[in-house]
């Protein structure tokens, strides 16, 4: 079979799976079993395929171009996979496969509400929109699937709706997506005003051909709009509302697969159509990235609920990303080609990590929400003798979250950071220099901070004595659960030790854009034109700490006999040991919260019912952290926005005849207009 | 290749046996500056050996983080040590990562120690665990700030050739950029090895504990490894500092005669800051837990100094 029919059965046959599996199951719904099999099944076996199609796309270096629709005549819905969206499709076949095997499990949460089906259709439907997010090749078929996107994972938070606080996540979410969608249509008309088409490939380098002013308007429309989908600061407020809010395993892929879209879409846009743009589009993008990744952090350091902590730290993540992006946009205007290519290879790294960490820490928080009741850190506890595998999985995860080696956060933090510290060394201009150097030292801050929430949440959560109830009659998560946990685990292992895999991939992309490769096997090598390559292996040093593991063991083995040890309770000074006695989730973070709070808004509140002046009865301590942001920026322009709308309801009287009239003066409107 | 094996593995025997020894040298100069006869400079592998030799006492809450830490910290802290140029300019194993990779090392040995410090379910080990973290978080910045302000000047990352590069310089190495990244780095190698004024490494019991309250629930064989991990990892951010700030004397050459000389300056100089450090010690009390962020943000000035004179040069 011809490779270009082998690449269109195996698409055919991913959309027939994601189509059947959005309706099918919805239908079925009255046999919760089957229905829940078949939506899973239905995901996994298109995500697979959608894998294969991406691998093969990528490692050949090859592009896919199918008719996915014939709707009639010329109307057709056409895509198209060059190596940039193949790499996206990646993930999202990846992680759609991983997920499906989660959700399988996962869904039995829901069992009393009889809606597996739905859920399971929804999330087909969610994946379905994802491939064509990446796939079309047209601004408006973009647009119509970016709404579909948008329009299912609103669905998907929405899912448990009987809860109020859903349902407000729910609808800024929604208003969110809307604005961000405002931009995403302003600037995609700018384009065809000045091209004259909707197609992707007549945007090919209109950077050119655009003038100074409105090539940056279009360029800053497009970063506000994908930027909210990112959830950079300050648009980042419904990211940390909306992810909490639904089912773990969608959070999962929202948070994997969802976000990079906008990656993608921002690639796209930026290196495809406006081309080489002047320096300080970089350096504008860097420093929202960089904002972005510290208040993310700072913020999600405080928090006690880890899914809350989670979506806070997508922000880092996709802050950190923006420097990527800002790095490599940066390097391509001043003609810095390996460097251009070794802060793309980062972002993209990071792309594929983050969904890798992410999406396992998301399973690892659903694990322990349907073994508890809760993610709230302050009532669980002990959860690593009740919950082995859950706990080790989530350990990996949080280890890769914080950028520790030997997982896969590590070798794209220590290719951004490495670009960025030959941008403080290789770069001309005083004031690029020391940006970078600020650059590189606040990621190295939120990347320790990243650390302190993880341990904090690790150790609360697993570590100790439980310290309610359900935490202690907490059980193992279900075979599927594990499963999933224990592959996304696997993965984030592998992607570390042995980055050659995916930074050939990689390179299939950033080859359009700069003419460098960043070799990779085992060792990952930065070809330095001016100097010796520079190189870096986790792999190697892997080994060596085996070895010298294994030395020391067996030596101290050897030479004093096994180790003994007896176990007693833990010193308290005398006092039985109990569970109120633990560090809890909030002091932990508290030295942070104290010093950092005129960043992070802190409101304190003592009170003291007493007896006598020096023997209170009860202390109550109440903490509200309150982001500046919140109350200076989004309730004052809600209050305008408010005020702007009530001036306009004039018009919106509710009588029919009014309403009849305005469509009479639209077509007359309409008609004068095409004479 | 086998050169460079025998290399690496004499190169952590080195930093292992030297290690204890720094330690015993900088609590001697401690006790003899406070008027007190003090312990044998030998005194930390008399007592590491002891406690090897030991039972441990386990918290009955712990898991196997308690047990795996102890040795997961050594080996990352040796593996470390073969990363590091030491007497020769030449890294065992330079190729396999440079000054990140360093620094992220010594965060995966902290990280295990701030988490199995949660694993007891002790008040102390919490506070210890999340003070540590904070001091970490705020640590981070200065000490790449201050890595940054010295690498300026060489535009590479691996160790091993930052440090021959500044041998190179030779006396043209004193100039206010490199002092001022100096005094930078020093602050933020006080507030790593966990010394007074960030913390006090004698005292278990006091509120004011970091460090060493994170291991409180260690006993037995896993202390003396800890301990002497610990050790191990003070020594090489001493060896650090003195081939990024004073490098004379270290083998260029790989021959026998260089590096014998190259491991006498070695000693000495790493000996030197011990006792610098000890100095300071006895001269500043600890200070108030929140007004570390002062201190680090004064290192972290320091090197934004010293990063503008570099780049001015």
């Amino acid at each position: 079979m011809e490779t270009a029919d082998l690449y269109l059965v195996l698409f055919q046959a991913s959309l027939i799976c994601f189509i059947a599996g959005g309706i099918l199951p919805a239908l079925i719904n009255g046999k919760q079993q089957i229905a829940n099999s078949f939506a899973n099944g239905c995901s996994f076996i298109g995500g697979i395929l959608t894998t294969i199609i991406a691998g093969r796309l990528l490692l050949f270096n090859e592009e896919l171009s199918a008719i996915a629709w014939k709707m009639m005549g010329n109307i057709v819905l056409k895509v198209h996979f060059d190596t940039l969206s193949a790499l996206f499709l990646l993930v999202i076949g990846v992680m759609s496969a991983i997920c499906s095997i989660y959700a399988q499990g996962y869904v039995t949460k829901y069992d009393k509400k009889n809606v597996a089906g739905y859920l399971g259709a929804l999330m087909n439907i969610f994946i379905g929109s994802l491939i064509g997010v990446v796939g079309v090749d047209t601004s408006v078929t973009f647009l119509i699937f970016w709404e579909l996107m948008a329009l299912s994972s609103f669905c998907l938070v929405m899912f448990e709706h009987e809860n109020a606080k859903v349902r407000s996540g729910g609808y800024l979410y929604l208003i969110m997506t809307h604005v961000c969608g405002v931009f995403l249509s302003f600037a995609f008309l700018i384009l065809y005003v000045y091209t004259g088409s909707i197609e992707f490939a007549a945007y090919k380098n209109v950077g050119a051909a655009l003038p100074e002013t409105v090539k940056s308007v279009v360029f800053f429309c497009f970063f506000i709009g994908f930027g909210a989908k990112m959830g950079l600061f300050p648009i980042h407020v419904w990211l940390p509302r909306a992810y909490p809010v639904a089912p773990s395993s969608a959070t999962a892929l929202m948070s994997s697969a969802m976000i990079k879209t906008a990656v993608y879409a921002f690639l796209r846009v930026s290196f495809d159509f406006l081309g080489t743009g002047p320096a300080w589009w970089g350096i504008t993008v860097m420093a929202i990235g960089t904002i972005s990744a510290i208040v993310g952090i700072m913020l999600g350091v405080i928090q006690n609920d880890t899914k809350r902590f989670l979506a806070y730290s997508s922000v880092e993540n996709m802050g950190i990303i923006c420097v990527g992006i800002g790095a490599s946009l940066y390097f391509q205007a001043v003609n810095q080609v390996v460097l251009g290519a070794l802060a793309m290879t980062a972002t993209l790294y990071h792309v594929f990590n983050h969904s890798v960490f992410k999406s396992l820490l998301f399973m690892g928080t659903g694990a322990m929400l349907k073994a508890t009741g809760t993610c709230n850190v302050s009532q669980l506890g002990g959860l690593i003798h009740r919950m082995p595998w859950t706990a080790v999985t989530f350990l990996v995860g949080g280890m890769s979250l914080a950028s520790l080696p030997p997982f896969n956060g590590f070798m794209s933090e220590w290719a951004l950071l490495q670009s960025l510290l030959h941008m403080v060394f290789d770069c001309d201009g005083a004031g690029v220099k020391l940006f970078a150097a600020l650059v590189v030292a606040i990621l190295g801050f939120s990347g320790a901070l990243a650390a302190v929430a993880v341990v904090k949440h690790f150790g609360t959560a697993f570590l100790a004595k439980p310290r309610s109830e359900a935490a202690a009659n907490a059980t193992e998560v279900n075979i599927s659960m594990r499963l999933g946990m224990g592959l996304l685990a696997m993965l984030s292992l592998v992607l570390g030790l042995y980055p050659g895999g995916v930074v050939t991939l990689i390179n299939a992309v950033t080859n359009r854009y700069f003419a460098a490769n960043i070799g990779g096997d085992m060792i990952l090598y930065v070809p330095f034109s001016s100097q010796a390559p520079q190189t870096v292996s986790i792999g190697l040093a892997a080994v060596v700490f085996a070895l010298l593991l294994i030395v020391t063991l067996v030596v101290i083995q050897w030479s004093y006999g096994k180790s003994n040890y007896v176990l007693q309770d833990t010193w308290t000074c005398g006092a039985v040991h109990v569970p109120k006695m633990e560090y809890t989730a909030t002091s932990y973070s508290h030295p942070i919260l104290r010093i950092f709070h005129h960043v992070l808004g802190l409101s304190r509140k003592v009170t003291i019912e007493k007896e006598y002046e020096y023997y209170p009865k009860r202390i109550h301590h109440e903490i509200d952290i309150s982001a500046r942001v919140g109350d200076n920026v989004y309730k004052p322009s809600i209050g305008i926005m408010v005020q702007i709308f009530k001036q306009i309801k004039i018009i919106q009287s509710g009588n029919l005849q009014a309403y009849l009239s305005y469509m009479v003066a639209a077509l007359i409107l309409t008609l004068l207009w095409s004479r | 290749m086998i050169e460079q094996i025998v290399f690496g593995v004499v190169q952590v025997l080195i930093i292992l046996l030297l290690a204890p020894l720094v330690q015993g040298i900088i609590k001697k100069t401690k006790a003899r500056l406070q008027n007190r006869i003090g312990a044998d400079i030998v005194q930390p592998y008399r007592d590491i050996f002891k406690y090897l030799r030991k039972d441990a006492v386990i918290a009955k809450d712990a898991s196997w983080l308690t047990r795996a830490t102890p040795y997961l910290c050594f080996a990352v802290t040796l593996c470390v040590g073969v990363l590091i140029p030491t007497l020769s300019i030449k890294a065992p194993l330079g190729m396999t990562g440079d000054i990140i990779v360093i620094v992220y090392l010594f965060a995966v040995v902290r990280f295990f120690l701030a988490i199995t410090a949660l694993d007891a379910g002790s008040a102390f080990g919490g506070m210890g665990s999340s003070r540590e973290m904070m001091m970490s978080a705020i640590c981070e910045p200065a000490l790449l700030l201050a890595v940054i302000s010295v690498l300026l000047g060489v535009g590479k990352t691996n160790v091993g050739e930052i440090v021959s590069t500044l041998v190179q310089l030779d006396w043209d190495l004193f100039d206010y950029g490199h002092w001022l990244s100096c005094i930078a780095f020093l602050i933020v190698i006080i507030a790593e090895t966990g010394r007074i004024p960030y913390d006090n490494p004698d005292t278990h019991l006091e509120l004011t504990m970091l460090h060493e309250a994170m291991m409180l629930e260690y006993s037995g064989r896993y202390w003396g490894i800890l301990q002497w991990a610990i050790f191990a990892k003070q020594t090489i951010l001493f060896s650090m500092f003195v081939n990024l700030f004073i490098p004379w004397g270290i083998a260029v050459e790989f021959t026998a005669e260089a590096l014998l000389i190259g491991l006498f300056f070695y000693v000495v100089k790493v000996i030197a800051v011990g006792v610098v450090l000890a100095c300071i010690e006895t001269a500043y009390a600890k200070i108030r837990i929140f007004k570390i962020p002062k201190l680090l943000a004064s290192s972290i000035a320091l090197s934004m100094l010293a990063i503008v004179l570099q780049i001015a040069k």
